[in-house]
């Protein structure tokens, strides 16, 4: 009897240090589900960088409601934790100006930004100027759907409703879309080789979000930014609501396409510290540009400047002309202007 | 070896919770949530698991069918009739020896023919666009029909409670629909701890509060024998249950409980002569031939096109999609591993359980012995775990109790749970799939379409044969 009652307590001291130990950890919270890119995105991030925070990272995935349900979490559960980090992406930050989101980019530290570029590709055969376009009504693609818009004209093009960006993305393989957008690491392995074959076209891409604005993506110097394509196609440039709603869309979802962040007070500095180590060490950066792809990642001061940046295409017009779009040619009625978002 | 230590594990875990009474592969899948880290760095062999953990249930729910009345599973509920009352007269070796040798039998054939062929059929994707994926899920709907057997407003209320569930999530213009300013409800209800909800709970409480009594294992190795030798001897009734397994299966939407009654039904119909219900062994080979088959048949409408027919299906679904293999896409077409993994699993689990269920018998029974109440508690430890994982926050749980809830009220009321499962899966698919087919196509195009016109057929024929079922069935 006594035997068992030593192993007993020698189980829950046990425990009890397991536990202590892991809430001294620092935590990543992921606002998708396991497998997405962005899963995989934070938790090679998470895997390197506890090597020179000195402590281990745990990985949470609290996905649901197109991401709010993991960023409600840190921002309700997780303020005042010195040590809780939240993943937002792209998608999180069009969300954030369009809709009315309980949580805001405002109350938080940007940790490291990384900008990112979609490419849109469609089928060698497609007369994107004289055919009409399917368009999903996927709720990451608003980026795309102003780009089609400025493009086509809204006229010109059928919105298909409840379709998710994977629908879009069968119906493309199906041969039943013309288009379809992806991120470079997908369209590396799943459409270049067709645009290798000729059998589709890369039409256009947004450019690579840097502290002086949008540059052409040197990683696709073949691929015009939709701003070039529409002015060499059409000779003049851009302008108007639309394109305003669209240059405001895109700066956010490309721009702060991965992003880390911590609440004010929390240890930002340590893990800043620790992933200017990270990015010091040639092993390191390699192995996390073979993983992620080669963009630029901001942080410390250079994340809050990327974040300022992103800021300053906040004004109340062009919010006003995105939530507009939403609203009243997507029909989304989730879109709502909150005038306190534009600076 | 690797692939051979986790075919084993896969089998040891599946035979376990399919011995458990009531379990079954659902719970067998919910409760092994806990293993899907350790497939991260190779997910192939995590398909390799589960396939087999399904494989080994199938067979292994036949125990507590046979020795404690109680069916293992939803699917070998038939097998209790005759299989029991054969265990009572002190012939449980000679009944569960037959009825082993049908389920890996068939289980091999037919499994063979699903999962060899799994490349093969999945083809069948590319020449399905929106208005095919659209019909084919309104057939799954208008096989409901087949669900409802003999209790049919009973089958339609079920129907309809699964249907305002599937409707809460978010609408076609991105608003909150039915979510009562719950932000977690804007994803719907998942489906995983729907079916967790609505069919292993209600099961673990009856576990909980159950007393039964277990038949002894009283043959010897001659009643094995015999019970192999009865399976040969009737062959052509143990592949009849097989074929109608494999055809209830295949058929996206008709749960695996229909082809389980309609093989025994059908042993029935062609010995009249005979007297079933006290113990006839071919009352356990029929339906146990049905068992194995329906499980393999249902993962072509589940892998190909990503309608889960069955519970099990739904948490396969899930888990798939977690280790990143999502089912009914086309990428999933060109991953021939993924495929030869699902085989490995599905027939090396047969094989190894055949085996384990026909020489170690005496030992297995053993796991029966233990009061229920100790087991029931783990599983719902484990499945409370394995829902917590869907989003990490305690509204996994509380929507766990709802659907608990749910599916207590619903069995207590004999109110049809299958039918709920399937419309609540097929609400949301069939929904935006005519979003995206009226917005895509008209009329004139949808004619030109002989596949999309061939499953219309098809639905007309599942309703007017339901009927017919139903009918026969009064």
């Amino acid at each position: 009897m006594k035997k068992i009652i030593n192993m007993f307590s020698a189980m829950v001291v046990a425990s009890l240090i397991t536990i202590s130990s892991a809430m001294a950890d620092y935590k990543l919270i992921i606002p998708s589900p396991q497998g997405t890119g962005t899963s995989i995105w934070g938790q090679t991030i998470a895997a390197e960088l506890e090597k020179y925070l000195g402590e281990r990272i745990i990985v949470e995935h609290i996905k649901g409601a197109k991401g709010n349900l993991g960023l409600m979490t840190f921002n309700d559960k997780y303020k005042g934790d010195k040590k809780t980090i939240v993943l937002a992406h792209g998608g999180n930050a069009d969300a954030w100006l369009i809709e009315d989101v309980k949580w805001s980019f405002y109350d938080w530290n940007p940790v490291l930004i990384q900008p990112y570029n979609i490419t849109t590709t469609i089928k060698k055969d497609y007369d994107w100027q004289n055919n009409n376009l399917s368009l999903a009504d996927c709720s990451g693609c608003v980026p795309e759907t102003l780009a089609w818009a400025i493009l086509k004209g809204w006229d010109n093009i059928n919105f298909i409703r409840k379709m998710s960006a994977g629908d879009a993305k069968q119906a493309w393989l199906r041969g039943e879309f013309n288009y379809i957008r992806e991120p470079v690491s997908r369209h590396i392995k799943n459409t270049a080789p067709m645009v290798e074959e000729g059998k589709a076209i890369r039409l256009f891409n947004h450019g690579l979000f840097t502290p002086e604005g949008f540059i052409e993506d040197p990683n696709w110097p073949d691929t015009p930014s939709l701003t070039k394509l529409y002015t060499d196609t059409f000779g003049k440039e851009p302008s108007g609501d639309v394109y305003d709603a669209y240059v405001l869309a895109t700066v956010w979802r490309e721009g702060m396409q991965k992003g880390l962040y911590m609440h004010k007070g929390a240890n930002t500095e340590e893990v800043t510290k620790a992933f200017k180590e990270m990015m010091n060490n040639q092993e390191s950066r390699e192995y996390l540009e073979s993983k992620l792809g080669q963009y630029p990642m901001y942080f410390g001061k250079d994340a809050h400047t990327i974040l300022d940046r992103l800021y300053s295409y906040v004004t109340k017009d062009s919010l006003k002309a995105l939530v507009d779009f939403a609203s009243e040619k997507m029909q989304w009625s989730t879109a709502v202007y909150v005038e306190s978002k534009a600076k | 070896m690797e692939i051979i230590f986790i075919l084993l594990l896969g089998v040891l875990w599946g035979l376990m919770l399919g011995i458990i009474p009531t379990a079954g592969p659902s719970t067998a899948l919910l409760t092994s949530f806990a293993f899907i880290p350790y497939f991260y760095n190779d997910p192939y062999l995590a398909v390799i698991f589960y396939t087999s953990c399904v494989a080994a249930c199938a067979t292994g729910d036949t125990w507590s069918s046979i020795l404690l009345g109680i069916p293992g599973s939803s699917s070998s509920a038939a097998t209790v009739l005759d299989g029991y009352p054969l265990a009572k007269q002190g012939k449980a070796t000679y009944a569960l020896s037959a009825a082993f040798t049908s389920s890996t039998l068939n289980g091999l054939f037919w499994g063979g023919l699903v999962f060899l062929f799994m490349p093969v059929y999945s083809k069948l994707l590319l020449v399905f666009g929106i208005p095919e994926l659209l019909a084919l899920n309104l057939l799954a709907f208008a096989c409901v029909i087949f669900l409802t057997r003999n209790k049919i407003l009973l089958g339609f209320v079920g129907l309809a409670i699964g249907l305002v569930l599937g409707y809460i999530g978010i609408d076609e213009n991105n608003a909150p629909r039915l979510t009562f300013g719950w932000t977690y409800l804007q994803d719907g209800i998942n489906v995983m701890i729907m079916a967790a909800g609505l069919f292993a709970m209600p099961e673990l409480f009856d576990m909980a509060i159950g007393k039964n009594k277990l038949q002894k294992i009283q043959g010897n190795f001659s009643q094995v024998k015999q019970g192999i030798r009865a399976t040969l001897k009737n062959w052509f009734i143990s592949f009849k249950g097989g074929a109608i397994g494999a055809i209830v299966g295949a058929l996206p939407g008709i749960h695996g409980v229909v082809a389980d009654w309609l093989a025994y039904a059908q042993t029935k119909a062609s010995h009249k002569d005979e007297k079933f219900g006290d113990g006839n062994i071919k009352g356990v080979i029929g339906p146990e031939g049905a068992n194995n088959s329906v499980c393999a048949a249902s993962f072509v409408p589940t892998v190909v096109f990503g309608i889960p027919g069955t519970p099990f299906a739904a948490i396969i679904l899930t888990i798939f999609y977690l280790l990143n293999f999502n089912l009914g896409s086309v990428e999933l077409q060109s991953d021939t591993k993924f495929y030869q993994n699902l085989a490995i699993g599905f027939l090396g689990g047969t094989v190894l359980v055949g085996i384990f269920c026909l020489l170690l018998a005496r030992p297995i029974t053993y796991i029966l012995k233990l009061p229920t109440r100790l087991y029931a508690f783990i599983i719902t430890i484990l499945i409370f775990w394995s829902c917590y994982q869907v989003s990490h926050t305690y509204n996994d749980i509380l929507i766990l109790i709802f659907c608990a809830v749910v599916g207590l009220l619903s069995k207590m009321l004999s109110i049809n749970r299958p039918a709920m499962l399937l419309g609540f899966i097929l609400f949301d698919k069939i929904e935006s799939l005519t979003y995206q087919t009226v917005g895509l196509y008209n009329v004139s195009m949808l004619a030109e379409r002989p596949i999309f016109i061939g499953l219309i057929l098809l639905i007309f024929l599942a309703i007017y044969y339901g009927i017919r079922y139903i009918n026969n069935n009064k």
